[in-house]
C-alpha cells in the first residue's frame, strides 16, 4: 500500500495559516473599528465616520471633536488591549503549560492593582478615572506610574524566583501564591479606608477603555508594541518550549533567557495595560484557546499573528456592547468581556473539541 | 618434518581498528547530589562510541541507564571524571555547539500540543536557522530527506496526537535526523511499542547508523533485540560498573550471566534469553525424534519443569510421518499416544500429580 517516494516527489506542506481565515479576520477588525467609531451615546452615520477618517473632515465639527478625541483613542485602546493580553496569555499558557494561565497567573495583574491601591487608597486626592481624565497629565502618570512600578516589583520577585526555579509547575504555583498575598494586602488596605476611596479603586477594578488620552496613547502603544515585537522574537523559542524543556535545551535553546524574555515581554504588556484600563480579565485566557481552536494549531507562528487579529476584534466587540447603543449609559468593559465572550469560546470550543490535544 | 616446515603458516596480525570517538569518557562517574553528599549509580566509565556503530544500553531499572544518558547528553553534571566530545570537554563546550554535535529522542510522553508532524519537523533545523527563523531551501532538503529516511511521508499533513505510538516515535527520530547530528541519543525508543514496531524502529536505527555514519546510543530492555540489532552493547553491572563489547562477546565471556545472576535469573547463553521455567532438579523425562517438533515440544516439557535427560523418569518419543506427528510417552511398561502437545502435558500433570499422591500416602502410612 506504502510506496516508497523519491525525495524529489515528497510535498513539503506550508506553515502559514489559511489566508482566507486571515483575510476575514482582519476585515472583522476593520468593521469593528468602523462600527466602534459610529456607535455610542450619539449616533454618527458610517460615511462621515469614514470621511473623518481618510482626512476628508465632517460638515458637524461635532463629530469630528467626538471621533478624533474621544472614540478614537478609546478604539484604539482596545485594539492595544485586546492583542497586548492575548498575546500575554498565550505565552504564559504555552511557558507554563498550562490551559488556565493568564497574563493574571504571574501575580502581574495584581502587583499593578496593588501600585493603584497604593495611590488611591492612600492620597484621596487623585481620584477616578474622570478625575484622572480631567487632572490631564500628571495626574493619570501617578496612577500609570504607580501600577506599573507595582507589577514591575512583582515581576522581579518572580524573575527572581523562576531563576532559581527549573520547575514550570512549582513557579506557576509560586506565582499564584504571590498575586494572592497581593490581593490580600490590598483587601486589608481597603478594609482600613474611607468609602469613598474605595468607591474610587473599585472604579478603577471596572476598567475602562476610556481614561486613555491622546497623550496616553502614545506612551501606551510605544509599550505594547514593544511587547508585540518581542513576543513575534519569542515565537519560535515558544514553539521549541512545546515539545518539552529538554528537547528544547538539547536543540540549543538558552531556556533562562527565553523565559526572562517571555516574562519581560508578559509583564511589560499587561503591566501596562492594567495601569492604564484597569484589571481586564477573560481576554487573556480566552482569545489563546479561541485562535487555538479556529486554526487548529499550536504553532506560535500561526497563533502569534492570529491572536492579535482575535483579540482585537474582541476586544472591540465587547467596546462596541459596553456603549450600549443609543443609550446614554455605558457598562464596564470588565464585566462586558466575560459576559459577552465566554458564550463565543465555549461555542466554539464544543464545536472544534480540537482543544485538548493542545495541553 | 621437512615437510611440515615448508608449510606457510598465515603470518598473524593483531588488527586495531583506529577508534576516531564521536563522543568518549574517562573514569566517568554518574549519578545524583542528594543534600550536598554525592550518589553514584555507576562508576569509573570508560566508554566510546564510534561513528557508524549502535550502541545499546543495558541494564535493570534504576541502574543508571537514564542518568548515563542524561550526563552523555550533558543536562545532568557528571559526579567525577572526563567526557569528550570529539576531543573537547563536554562541559565546556556551547549549547550551539551540543546542539549540532548531538540530538536527543526521549522518553517523556510527548505533548507537543497541537502541532502537525511537519511543524515538529522544522524545529529540528532550530539550530541552523537565522535570526528570524526562515526556512532555506537546503533545510527543506534535509527534512525531505529524513521523512524519507524514516518513511513518514504519508503523515506529513497529520497532527501529532493523532498517530499511533510507533508512528510518533518515528516523527521524533526523523525530527532528530533533521538536526543532522553525528550522535543521536534515544532514551528507551522502543518502550510502550508491540514488537513488530519495536522491530521496525530498531531495524531503521541500525540502518540509520549504517547508512548515514551516525553514532546512535540507545536504552531498552529488549534484550533479545538488542542481542540482535547492536553493533556494541553497554552493560550496566550490579557493581556499578559498565561492560561494554559485542553482545556476543559479552555472551561467551559470561558478562550476561553475571550481570544478571543475583536477581535469582538464569540467563541462557545457548538460547540467549532468560530461562522462564527453572528445573528444579526433580523431574526428568527424555526426549526423542522430531526435528522442528523436537524444540517445541522440548519447550513444553521445560515449561512443565521437567528436565530433559537422556535417561529419564520418563520417556517421550516423537513419529512424523506424512505430517501427520504422534507423541509418544512411556511411563514404565505402560505406553501413550496423543496428536497434540497439549494433551501430552496434560497426560503428564495427571501423571505427575498421582504420583505425588501416593508418595502422600506412602509417608503418612510411615
Amino acid at each position: 500500500m506504502q510506496k516508497t517516494l523519491t525525495v524529489e516527489e515528497i510535498k513539503l506542506p506550508g506553515l502559514l495559516p489559511k489566508l482566507t481565515l486571515t483575510v476575514a479576520l482582519i476585515f472583522a477588525v476593520l468593521a469593528l473599528l468602523i462600527l466602534d467609531l459610529a456607535l455610542g451615546s450619539v449616533h454618527i452615520p458610517f460615511h462621515e465616520v469614514i470621511n473623518i477618517l481618510t482626512g476628508q473632515g465632517s460638515d458637524n465639527i461635532a463629530w469630528e471633536k467626538i471621533i478624533e478625541s474621544i472614540r478614537l483613542p478609546k478604539a484604539f485602546t482596545a485594539i492595544l488591549t485586546g492583542m497586548a493580553l492575548s498575546l500575554s496569555g498565550l505565552q504564559m499558557q504555552t511557558l507554563f503549560r498550562n490551559p488556565l494561565a493568564g497574563p493574571s497567573v504571574l501575580g502581574i495583574t495584581a502587583g499593578a492593582s496593588l501600585g493603584v491601591a497604593v495611590v488611591m487608597l492612600s492620597s484621596g486626592y487623585v481620584t477616578t478615572s474622570y478625575a484622572i481624565q480631567q487632572f490631564g497629565i500628571s495626574g493619570s502618570w501617578l496612577i500609570v506610574l504607580a501600577s506599573t512600578l507595582g507589577s514591575a516589583l512583582i515581576f522581579l520577585i518572580v524573575i527572581g524566583i523562576s531563576l532559581r526555579i527549573h520547575d514550570h509547575v512549582v513557579l506557576l504555583i509560586v506565582g499564584i501564591m504571590i498575586a494572592n498575598v497581593t490581593i490580600s494586602v490590598v483587601s486589608i488596605w481597603q478594609y482600613f479606608s474611607g468609602p469613598e476611596q474605595i468607591q474610587d479603586y473599585l472604579i478603577w477594578t471596572f476598567g475602562s477603555l476610556s481614561g486613555v488620552t491622546n497623550q496616553h496613547l502614545q506612551v501606551l502603544s510605544v509599550t505594547v508594541l514593544t511587547g508585540i515585537v518581542l513576543t513575534f522574537i519569542a515565537s519560535k523559542y515558544l514553539n521549541l518550549l512545546l515539545l518539552g524543556e529538554n528537547y528544547a535545551r538539547s536543540m540549543g535553546l538558552n531556556t533562562k533567557a527565553v523565559k526572562v524574555l517571555i516574562i519581560s515581554s508578559t509583564s511589560l504588556m499587561a503591566g501596562a495595560i492594567t495601569g492604564f484600563c484597569g484589571p481586564i480579565g477573560f481576554i487573556g485566557i480566552a482569545v489563546p484557546h479561541l485562535s487555538r481552536s479556529v486554526f487548529n494549531t499550536s504553532d506560535h507562528r500561526v497563533l502569534i499573528p492570529m491572536s492579535c487579529f482575535m483579540g482585537a476584534a474582541l476586544m472591540l466587540g465587547c467596546d462596541i456592547i459596553a456603549q450600549l447603543p443609543g443609550s446614554q449609559s455605558t457598562l464596564p468593559i470588565n464585566s462586558v468581556t466575560a459576559l459577552v465572550g465566554s458564550p463565543v469560546v465555549i461555542w466554539v470550543i464544543l464545536k472544534r473539541r480540537n482543544l485538548k490535544a493542545a495541553f | 618434518m621437512i615437510e611440515t616446515q615448508t608449510i606457510k603458516k598465515p603470518k598473524i596480525y593483531h588488527h586495531e581498528t583506529p577508534a576516531d570517538p564521536v563522543i568518549h569518557t574517562r573514569n566517568l562517574t554518574i549519578g545524583y547530589q542528594l543534600k550536598r553528599k554525592n550518589k553514584a549509580v555507576a562508576k569509573n566509565m570508560d566508554l566510546a562510541l564510534c561513528p557508524g556503530e549502535l550502541v545499546c544500553l543495558l541494564g535493570p531499572n534504576g541502574s543508571g541507564k537514564s542518568t548515563l544518558m542524561r550526563t552523555l547528553a550533558g543536562i545532568q553534571p557528571a559526579l567525577s571524571g572526563e567526557i569528550y566530545l570529539r576531543d573537547q570537554p563536554l562541559n565546556t563546550c556551547s549549547k550551539k555547539r551540543l546542539s549540532r554535535e548531538m540530538s536527543l529522542v526521549l522518553t517523556e510522553k510527548q505533548r507537543a500540543g497541537n502541532l502537525s508532524v511537519y511543524s515538529i519537523l522544522t524545529l529540528g533545523r532550530y539550530p541552523y536557522l537565522n535570526w528570524f527563523g526562515q526556512l532555506r531551501n537546503e533545510d527543506k532538503e534535509i527534512i525531505k530527506w529524513a521523512i524519507k529516511k524514516t518513511g513518514i511521508a504519508p503523515l506529513i499533513n497529520n497532527h501529532i496526537d493523532k498517530l499511533s505510538d510507533g508512528e510518533k516515535q518515528k516523527v521524533m527520530i526523523a525530527r532528530a535526523l533533521v538536526q543532522e547530528t553525528p550522535l543521536i541519543i534515544l532514551d528507551e525508543p522502543t518502550a510502550h511499542l508491540d514488537l513488530l514496531n519495536r522491530i521496525e524502529i530498531m531495524r531503521l536505527l541500525k540502518n540509520m547508523a549504517r547508512d548515514t555514519g551516525k553514532a546512535i546510543l540507545l536504552s531498552t530492555h529488549e534484550l533479545d533485540l538488542a542481542l540482535q540489532a547492536a553493533d556494541i552493547i553497554w552493560l550496566m553491572m550490579p557493581d556499578q560498573s559498565l561492560k561494554s563489547g559485542a553482545p556476543e562477546d559479552l555472551i561467551l565471556n559470561g558478562t550476561f550471566e553475571s550481570a544478571f545472576k543475583k536477581r535469582g535469573f538464569r540467563f541462557d547463553g545457548q538460547s540467549g534469553t532468560f530461562k522462564f521455567n527453572p528445573w528444579d532438579g526433580k523431574k526428568t523425562i527424555a526426549l526423542e525424534g522430531g526435528q522442528v517438533t523436537h524444540v517445541w515440544t522440548r519447550r513444553a516439557l521445560e515449561r512443565e519443569g521437567y528436565g530433559i535427560v537422556p535417561g529419564g523418569n520418563l520417556k517421550v518419543s516423537i513419529c512424523e510421518n506424512e505430517g501427520q506427528t504422534q507423541w509418544q510417552v512411556e511411563c514404565g511398561p505402560e505406553a501413550y499416544e496423543f496428536s497434540l502437545l497439549e494433551q501430552v502435558i496434560k497426560f503428564l500433570r495427571c501423571h505427575d500429580h498421582a504420583k505425588r499422591n501416593e508418595n502422600g500416602r506412602i509417608n503418612s502410612e510411615n
